[in-house]
């Protein structure tokens, strides 16, 4: 065995952190280490050169380099020293850059990091065996799970750059949701005129095997050779003979199949509860949408979105409405809220009198901003434009009570009082 | 105690893990230099007595590191390493080993800066667990 080392400055990417001479020198104590050389930049040309030389005249029968990562030069190297008769596979790298000298400092310990690296490449490259290369058949199809816009589209492209595309789908029809829907967001298009083109065309292109009312079963292979098991799910109806004349329709015991999508059940929690009972107090009644989201509201401190579509669904309102109703109204929420809310008049009598500085006092003591929460759910802090009472101002109301001609100094005392009240 | 610098070896597998380190290097990310890198082809090529011979031959922890799940690139070695590391720590702690010595995790080749942060990580906890001398060979 006759191990040739190889150890690159790679300019100063590694010389910098690394004492290469030192690394070299390591290796040349190593066992079985013929030849041990430090050179800029092993991959250019000279640096091929010098492996090829040594492997020719030397007589090497491994080569370690150390240098970058594997992932870069390996396939470099390994083709450098196959051109000098040495097989590929008894090459080994030493990642002495990306593993070692960028990401270090100290150079003491950089260098000896190194050393250990080469080493463990050296003693690695005494086990390297020569190996063949061998050619695999790779299959030349694709297979695609799902009909619906996305698999369409991609079985479309596959097929067209020439590939066969298996396509499986487990209803009986391809399209998937977008089927089902009127436009698409936010373009407002027509979504049946985008999809039924593509549908007809999965059919039709003679490199897409189209495997309806199937699944797929179990998946094994790798890269380039899958296996794929694929359920078809019985269709009681000859697919080759069958030409759609849809006699057999009107013999079939089973009638008035209408695909519709599958309706959202609301999942009856807590939140659904109380707002159900709120609903009952009114009857269920259309008219009295706003009075349910008002004691909705003062309920939850918010209206949480599964309470408008809750109120939707039971009203009967599309869901739009409500929560056009909801963001209207300043007096609704749809974020959640503190349990007091804070609210400091800024018209224009209360500006003049201070009421900025009652504002950031409040910030600065709820450590938040207007529209937010405090951490323990407390307070919500909100800027109102006028509460109506100039002659008080500057004036806050906390929870609807009123409290005017405010100063900084009452700010920490009015909160102590609320957070009293819960404590 | 304070001057003990653990031996560390990381197994990483060459598709995602070895190659989130070579942007960690790429990126000049600075991690201590404790670890010593071993480059399988795929996380799952791991046998469990690589990772009991090198507490034997002198690491004091083991870093197993492939890709996340649903990635690999041979499309479920990683699923058979993760089964291998559960089955392993209960045996690490029968033959008298803390099973925090071995470390597994998931690094994808986009993720340098996340393996320099395991390598942070994995060098504290085993300077906090110290040498490892329960089955070291001498």
């Amino acid at each position: 065995m006759r191990i040739g080392v190889y150890v690159c400055e790679c300019g100063i990417n590694i010389s910098n952190t690394v004492d290469v001479d030192e690394v070299a020198k390591y290796a040349g104590t190593l066992p079985d280490v013929h030849t041990s050389r430090v050179y800029k930049y092993m991959c250019s040309d000279p640096g091929q050169e010098m492996i090829k030389n040594d492997i020719r005249e030397e007589g090497l029968t491994r080569v370690v380099v150390a240098s970058c990562s594997p992932r870069m030069h390996e396939p470099t190297f390994r083709n450098a020293v196959e051109e000098a008769g040495l097989n590929p596979y008894c090459f080994e790298m030493a990642n002495i850059r990306e593993h070692c000298s960028w990401v270090h400092t100290d150079r003491e310990t950089a260098t000896r990091k190194a050393m250990r690296i080469v080493a463990a490449a050296v003693l690695k490259s005494a086990f390297d065996k020569p190996l063949d290369k061998k050619e695999v058949p790779v299959t030349h199809n694709a297979m695609v799970i799902g009909a619906g816009i996305a698999g369409i589209q991609a079985s479309l492209d596959i097929a067209d750059s020439g590939y066969k595309v298996y396509l499986v789908e487990k209803d009986s029809t391809i399209g998937g949701r977008m089927a089902q829907l009127d436009k698409t967001f936010p373009t407002l298009d027509c979504s049946a005129c985008i999809l039924t083109p593509k549908m007809s065309d999965v059919p039709r292109h003679p490199n897409i095997e189209l495997l309806t009312y199937s699944e797929v079963e179990d998946i094994s292979g790798y890269v380039g050779n899958f296996r794929v098991s694929v359920k078809k799910k019985a269709r009681y109806v000859n697919t080759d003979k069958c030409t759609g004349c849809g006699v057999c329709s009107n013999v079939c015991p089973v009638h008035n199949v209408i695909q519709v999508p599958e309706p959202v059940k609301t999942k009856v929690t807590p939140e659904i509860k109380a707002v159900d009972a709120i609903i009952d107090r009114y009857e269920a009644k259309r008219d009295a949408l706003i009075q349910i989201l008002q004691d909705a509201n003062k309920h939850f401190n918010y209206l949480p979105e599964a309470v408008l579509r809750r109120a939707a669904e039971r009203l009967g309102i599309p869901f739009s409405e409500v929560y056009g109703t909801a963001s209207f109204y300043k007096s609704f929420s749809l974020t959640p809220r503190g349990k007091h809310i804070i609210q400091v008049c800024m018209g224009t009598a209360c500006h003049v009198r201070g009421a900025s500085r009652i504002l950031e006092e409040f910030e600065r003591r709820l450590c938040i901003r207007p529209g937010e929460n405090t951490e323990d759910g407390l307070f919500t802090l909100e800027r109102v434009n006028c509460l109506g009472a100039c002659a008080l101002g500057p004036i806050i109301a906390v929870d609807g009570d009123y409290h005017g001609q405010m100063t900084t100094g009452k700010v920490s005392r009015l909160i102590d009082t609320y957070a009293k009240k819960d404590g | 105690m304070s001057s003990f610098e653990p031996r560390i070896v990381a197994f990483l597998c060459n598709w995602c893990s070895y190659a989130g380190a070579d942007l960690a290097g790429t990126s000049r990310i600075k991690y201590p230099p404790n670890v010593r890198t071993i480059r399988v082809m795929c996380s799952g090529r791991i046998n469990p007595m690589f990772i009991v011979n090198a507490l034997q031959e002198g690491a004091d922890g083991v870093l197993i590191s492939g890709c996340h799940p649903g990635d690999c690139h041979y499309s479920k070695g990683n699923y058979y390493a993760r089964r291998r590391y559960q089955v392993m720590k209960n045996i690490l702690e029968y033959i008298g080993i803390h099973p925090d010595r071995v470390r597994m995790s998931w690094v994808s080749a986009g993720e340098g800066q996340k393996f320099a942060d395991v390598i942070n990580e994995v060098i504290e906890g085993i300077k906090a667990l110290g040498p490892a001398e329960e089955i070291r060979r001498r």
